[in-house]
């Protein structure tokens, strides 16, 4: 395969960019398809299982996110409140957009059909030229392609096998042949281009892996399973896939501190939560979700560190003390309160 | 009020160091120099914390356009996906859906084909072009910049803007 991965992912995210389009936007279809065959959208998940049970592949909870935002401003879907989403009459007809896949289909079958009828009739070259040999072609001859359907420059072809050549004769002619298979064409090679762009390149990984990942607190609670589910699953998600990908995750000793201070003052806090009323906090999950009462948040603030390393998470000493009276920062202009020395 | 403060007013003195000293470590570990490429990095300071990122991104970095120490776990799970992102798609799934808005388009299409063979022939583009690329793409849907305020695309970024200045493309 020629294809140059970094060149084309890159090209096909610059295009779309100055079109004030995103390379995620290319997956907006799946969550606007969501909406128009599932009435009642329940939470991120469930689209992100309706994707994976369609169409075999995870799209990542916040990726999910984004694109619902984004499918809100462009009037595709719109907001109920309290996180739930539905689709709006622009997005029902947004659907007729998408072509089908049994329209594709037969496309590319009356495609290889006349590039069999060509070669066999008209070149008399004996062959039963299948779908899979085209994409084999394409993979083989892409820069060449896309440099003659930018260009239609045709006088750069220097073929040694016979078969190469024909097709070479083939997409050069093709526009003058028929226009319709012309555009499919064209299309096809654009969809070898994106397809190639979702291939998997473990050296792309490799940039990642020589930074540092230091967690904040919000991210502590969600890793420790200490959140409510909406901001747990799509930090557990991110973890998943830093991990996968060798990542290495640590804490700050300051930010395991800032969380156990924030616990504590759960202990202060106990009888501010109403267990009718659902507040966004970590003390309110506690207290609510998980029953918690004092001694069990005391016995939760003393095993702490254990519990992140029980998660594979290091974490790393500063000794830094962040208290008013000891903490001065370097970069004082960071700043905008006056400092306690 | 200046500062973290003008983006979160009410967050008292321990929590307010504890964000401030993480970017500072992470500034300490970049050798406290503001870097352009993702190689450079060195250590970034992952939150959810929207509010910590912006003032990070626009207090040290908007004009410089470098890397702030404080990414969001959003960005940061899109810039590992959109990388390498692992699908398998048949053609046919994936002309049907991922790419209809796209081949209705020939305006894009003919971009596309005139940035990649430009790209093929000029043969100097890195791993952080592409990075820096849909990181910069990305920055502005994540932090909620400004409508129509653009953020610099200038540093490390050779590459675009050998693009941005071809005549042939952006006509």
């Amino acid at each position: 395969m020629k294809f140059n991965s970094l060149v084309y992912t890159y090209a096909i995210t610059k295009v779309l960019q100055d079109d004030n389009q995103y390379y995620l936007d290319t997956f907006s279809p799946f969550i606007v398809y969501y909406f128009n065959k599932n009435d009642n959208y329940k939470s991120l998940e469930s689209i992100q299982i309706w994707i994976l049970a369609e169409y075999n592949f995870k799209l990542p909870l916040y990726i999910i996110k984004t694109l619902l935002e984004r499918l809100v401003s462009q009037n595709i879907l719109f907001s109920k409140g309290d996180g739930k989403f539905a689709i709006t009459e622009l997005g029902r007809n947004y659907e007729f957009k998408f072509k089908k896949e049994l329209l594709i289909e037969d496309f590319i079958d009356s495609l290889i059909r006349d590039i069999n009828k060509y070669l066999n009739q008209e070149k008399n070259y004996h062959i039963y030229f299948t779908f899979n040999d085209l994409e084999n072609y394409i993979n083989e001859h892409i820069d060449r392609i896309s440099y003659f359907l930018e260009t239609r420059n045709q006088t750069i072809i220097a073929n040694k096998q016979l078969l190469e050549k024909y097709l070479w004769e083939y997409i050069s002619n093709l526009e003058s042949r028929d226009k319709y298979y012309y555009h499919f064409f064209r299309d096809l090679v654009l969809g070898k281009f994106i397809q190639a762009s979702f291939d998997y390149y473990p050296e792309r990984d490799d940039k990642f892996k020589s930074i540092a990942y230091f967690l904040d607190t919000n991210l502590l609670f969600c890793a420790l399973g200490l959140d409510f589910i909406e901001f747990q699953e799509p930090v557990e998600e991110l973890l998943g896939i830093m991990r996968d990908r060798g990542l290495e995750l640590m804490f700050l000793d300051i930010t395991v501190s800032e969380a156990k201070r924030v616990l504590k003052n759960c202990i202060r806090g106990h009888d501010l939560y109403e267990k009718s009323v659902k507040v966004n906090s970590i003390c309110a999950f506690l207290r609510n979700e998980k029953n918690m009462n004092n001694d069990k948040i005391r016995t939760l603030i003393k095993n702490f560190e254990d519990n992140i390393r029980e998660k594979d998470i290091q974490i790393l000493a500063t000794g830094i003390d962040l208290r008013p009276h000891s903490f001065i920062p370097r970069d004082k202009k960071i700043n905008g309160w006056n400092y306690q020395v | 009020m200046d500062g973290i403060t003008k983006y979160k007013p009410k967050q008292p003195p321990v929590p307010r160091n504890h964000d401030i000293a993480a970017i500072e470590w992470v500034k300490s570990n970049r050798a406290w120099k503001k870097v352009s490429k993702f190689k450079n990095c060195r250590a970034l300071f992952l939150t959810a914390d929207l509010r910590l990122s912006k003032f990070n991104f626009e207090h040290d970095h908007e004009i410089s356009n470098t890397i702030p120490e404080v990414i969001r776990a959003r960005t940061l799970t899109t810039l590992l996906w959109i990388n390498n992102p692992r699908i398998e798609l048949s053609l046919t799934s994936l002309m049907a859906n991922c790419c209809c808005d796209l081949f209705i388009n020939p305006r894009i299409w003919n971009k596309f084909l005139n940035v990649y063979n430009d790209l093929e022939r000029h043969g100097d583009l890195t791993e952080d072009d592409y990075l820096t690329l849909i990181y910069q793409g990305y920055i502005e849907e994540f932090l909620g910049v400004n409508a129509g305020q653009k953020v610099h695309r200038s540093g490390g970024m050779k590459v675009l803007r050998s693009i941005n200045t071809c005549p042939l493309l952006f006509h």
